[in-house]
């Protein structure tokens, strides 16, 4: 699903990342066991964590809506998602729960934050890569 | 958004363990992402 896109798509851009001396930390909000599965099918070796109390979200000012999820292309990757045996239970997270981006500095300065608005409204790499500059 | 409202929270590994969020940005700039599910 779109979450996954994303972590392939930071991942891809991690030297990019490094490069700008940050690192990055993923973080789902799923139960902790979940994590491993999500790591076989991303590839992603990095950081991973995961927040079920949306504690984190919420503090990140990210949106929880069930209807940002309810477009067409969201559904019907859904539903292939669901007929490939990927059942979405509520171990996996809040289904409601949208994601985002931040960047911060050491010293906490905020250097870049996107609210997603729903699925596949993923932060723009290059507006990531421009805020470690 | 301030950064303040996260650092004090906490996120946990794949065992459980939890991590301060503040602890992520103390030495190098962290890019979070907060992603919808583990889908």
């Amino acid at each position: 699903m779109f979450c996954r896109e994303h972590v392939v798509q930071l991942h891809h851009r991690i030297d990019d990342i490094h490069a700008g001396g940050a690192e990055l930390f993923i973080i789902g909000n799923g139960t902790p066991n979940f994590i491993e599965g999500f790591r076989e099918k991303t590839k992603y070796e990095g950081s991973l964590y995961t927040d079920p109390s949306l504690a984190s979200f919420r503090a990140a000012q990210l949106k929880r809506s069930m209807s940002a999820n309810f477009n067409p292309l969201g559904l019907g990757r859904a539903v292939r998602a669901l007929s490939r045996g990927h059942v979405q239970g509520r171990t996996q997270g809040d289904a409601a729960q949208q994601g985002g981006l931040v960047v911060v500095a050491p010293g906490g300065e905020v250097k870049y934050h996107h609210v997603s608005s729903g699925p596949g409204d993923l932060a723009p790499m290059a507006e990531v890569l421009r805020a470690l500059q | 958004m301030q950064s303040s409202a996260l650092s004090e929270l906490t996120v946990q590994d794949e065992t459980g363990q939890p991590t301060r969020l503040g602890d992520l940005w103390s030495e190098q700039t962290a890019v979070l992402a907060f992603v919808r599910h583990f889908g």
